[in-house]
């Protein structure tokens, strides 16, 4: 198993090692002539107003939220998957009952009007 | 087709296939890229009735390499706003998780003759795990960092928008992909690819695309429904059009990557392709049939599996581009309505759908990859030793 | 009786607590957040060198893949969040050094007293540990399983309560422009009717 580990971590080096190294030869190849013009944030032409880093719509947090509730769903439903043969009928009835409570959540967030962007 | 197992002293064909299979796809992934955005170009201007790249090159084959060369001789604009150490990070982590990803992806079989006589089938996969599948989709839910990071870092108006557009996007599509991605393991009964895919075996009836055939499993209209699900998910979470919402042109200038320029540019492009080869490999494996040729005919049967694999990832890739030059794209709200009022439900649907036709309807046998022991959960836990070593 | 394993250990361990404090040290928040990203990583990590491949996959897929998420964007709604000027610490900063302290001692000397059990036999395989475990949740374990999709209701209805809440007192004040307005048009409406 330990070999799988270093099978993604080969992955992941020739990743960052494939990005890295072409970078070094763009640094090497291309010029360089910054002004303070070049280095203005872009907006279309003006001057940037302000910084972008501001408050956001809360909308996004709400959306991420469900997103994780539902991921937790899912990570349980993976090992029912694999299961649930052995057990049969039972065990797709008890995991309806617990998607059925989750899908009750969603539902609630469908009638609030959570999960409609504005 | 058989290949006798070679062995040079201690090493033997058998032993070196899973580093054949990791610098295949290392290879692939990274090598591929130019040519599929020359056939995307090249499709895209034969259905606009334009000539498209023709000047570089035999048929313009050369033109992104030489687009690529270009874009090393450019400037590189860092605009004195960025938070510069995670302007720099977003590159690579949008390129990690593609490429990571494609080490559980199974993309040939191969039969060798070993000195004993027996055949021996063997998987060309960088990383052969039994959870493949759940390994593929814990890295691809890190793809959404690049881009958020990069939103972020630029500071800029459009590029944070952008991100976070993408950010809630990806993770809204995250979810149907993953039901349906279940529903395709509850199809087929394991979590190892390599066992999805020749639980497909057959004919392309066999498919959990469409698996009609009596014999295996009949799901037939609940296979269609998942697959398809997985295919519009599949497309958002690349951020490809019509849900190309993170770097609407008309709209956000570049989005994320507004301020990202010469080879850093590049990167994000490079990791785009990539994650879109590596999704439209799943698809291949989980419902298509991976190496599997269509239909049990023994010519069909002597082209080797890799090629197939290969030719039905050419197609994905040919729907993607499809799509882009067909579909508009679309507007934010009926892009999370779609997914959370749509794909979420039906893909939670149809996932007990299969569970309760294949636990009331069938009683299948288990497949080998789970069915070894039946151990009890509390049997996991192994013998310990005496406790009481401390004091 | 230095174990292999070790090697594994060490840098896992010592990257996710030098992460784990860049956390905590960074002055702008949004570095702090994803500073995290590594930290849950490399704990994914620890989890891999203990052999629970199952583990890894949850902590990866929940803890990176979503809740930091979550995480990232409730910094982002915060007001202030560049500003790396405001001081970081309470007046009771000096209070938790002795008390950090204390418990680090604490827990380090019940963990080197503790009577670990050795595991001698090896871990089953991936597939295996995700079927027992998916056994214990249809089996054993079906009660609390159920109840977790009770408390990931409450979050999802207190979220979304609390999201929408800052709107509700804004909505009643256009029902009663509007009602008036109504009123003012069916008066000059009924005006215009009988002078007609």
């Amino acid at each position: 198993m330990s070999e799988l580990y270093l099978t993604f971590a080969v992955f992941g080096a020739v990743a960052v090692g494939f990005v890295c190294v072409n970078l070094f030869i763009a640094r090497l190849a291309r010029p360089s002539a910054p002004n303070p013009d070049k280095l203005e944030t872009y907006e279309c032409g003006p001057l940037p107003v302000g910084e972008a880093w501001q408050q956001f719509n809360v909308h996004y947090y709400l959306f991420a939220l469900l997103f994780v509730v539902f991921e937790v769903e899912a990570a349980f439903l993976y090992p029912w998957a694999v299961a649930y043969k052995q057990v049969g009928r039972y065990a797709v009835v008890e995991m309806l009952i617990f998607v059925a409570i989750l899908a009750a959540g969603l539902g609630y967030a469908w009638r609030r009007k959570a999960i409609e962007w504005e | 087709m058989v290949i006798q197992n070679y062995s040079l002293g201690p090493i033997d064909l058998a032993s070196i296939i899973p580093y054949v299979a990791m610098g295949t796809i290392l290879g692939f992934i990274l090598l591929i890229v130019p040519f599929v955005i020359w056939f995307e170009r090249v499709v895209i201007a034969l259905m606009q009735d334009r000539l498209g790249p023709n000047r570089v090159g035999p048929r313009g084959l050369l033109q992104t390499i030489a687009d690529g060369v270009k874009l090393f001789f450019k400037e590189d604009l860092e605009p004195a706003a960025v938070d510069r150490s995670l302007y720099y990070m977003a590159p690579v982590l949008a390129l990690i998780p593609a490429l990571a990803a494609g080490a559980a992806l199974p993309f040939a079989s191969i039969s060798l003759r070993m000195a004993d006589g027996s055949v021996k089938s063997l998987p060309l996969v960088a990383g052969n795990v039994n959870i493949g599948i759940l390994f593929i989709l814990a890295l691809s839910s890190l793809q959404v960092y690049g881009i958020v990071l990069a939103g972020w870092a630029s500071n800029n108006k459009y590029s944070l928008l952008g991100g976070l557009r993408s950010s809630a996007q990806m993770i809204s599509y995250e979810l149907p992909m993953s039901l349906a991605i279940l529903t395709g393991i509850l199809m087929s009964g394991s979590l190892n690819l390599v066992d999805v895919v020749n639980s497909q075996a057959g004919s392309i009836l066999d498919w959990n695309f469409f698996k009609l055939n009596p014999a295996t499993g009949f799901f037939f209209p609940l296979g269609l429904i998942a697959g398809m699900i997985y295919l519009v998910a599949m497309v958002a979470e690349t951020n490809r059009a019509p849900f190309d919402l993170p770097e609407a042109e008309s709209e956000l200038i570049a989005g994320f990557h507004t301020e990202y320029s010469s080879m850093k540019f590049a990167m994000f492009f490079m990791g785009e392709y990539a994650s879109m080869l590596v999704v439209s490999g799943i698809a291949t494996a989980l419902w298509f049939g991976g190496w599997h040729a269509p239909f049990d005919f023994v010519l069909w049967n002597w082209i080797p599996g890799g090629i197939w694999f290969l030719a039905k990832l050419t197609f994905f890739i040919g729907v993607y581009v499809w799509l882009r030059a067909t579909l508009p794209r679309l507007r934010y709200d009926a892009l999370m309505n779609i997914g959370w009022k749509r794909l979420l439900p039906l893909s939670i649907v149809v996932l007990f759908a299969v569970a309760t036709v294949d636990a009331f309807f069938f009683t299948k046998d288990t497949p080998a990859a789970i069915s070894a022991p039946a151990t009890p959960p509390s049997g996991t836990l192994t013998p310990m030793a005496a406790p009481g070593g401390g004091q | 009786m230095i174990s292999p394993s070790i090697f594994v250990f060490a840098p896992l361990a010592s990257a996710a607590l030098f992460t784990a404090l860049m956390v905590v040290r960074s002055r702008n928040v949004i570095h702090a957040g994803y500073w995290l990203l590594p930290c849950l990583l490399a704990v994914a990590g620890l989890f891999g060198s203990l052999e629970a491949h199952f583990f890894v996959v949850v902590q990866i897929l929940i803890y990176a893949g979503a809740i930091l998420i979550l995480i990232l964007f409730a910094l982002m709604l915060t007001r202030d969040v560049m500003d790396p000027k405001q001081r970081q610490t309470t007046k009771f900063a000096p209070l938790a050094v002795p008390l950090c302290i204390f418990v680090g001692l604490g827990g380090a000397l019940m963990m080197a007293r503790a009577p670990w059990p050795a595991i001698q036999a090896a871990a089953p395989g991936p597939a295996e540990q995700t079927k027992a475990l998916g056994l214990g949740l249809i089996g054993d374990y079906a009660l609390p399983f159920e109840v977790a999709s009770l408390i990931l209701l409450a979050a999802l209805i207190g979220a979304i309560c609390l999201a929408k809440a800052e709107k509700e007192p804004a909505a009643p004040e256009p029902v009663i422009d509007l009602r008036g307005e109504i009123e003012l048009e069916e008066s000059v409406s009924a005006g215009a009717a009988d002078g007609h």
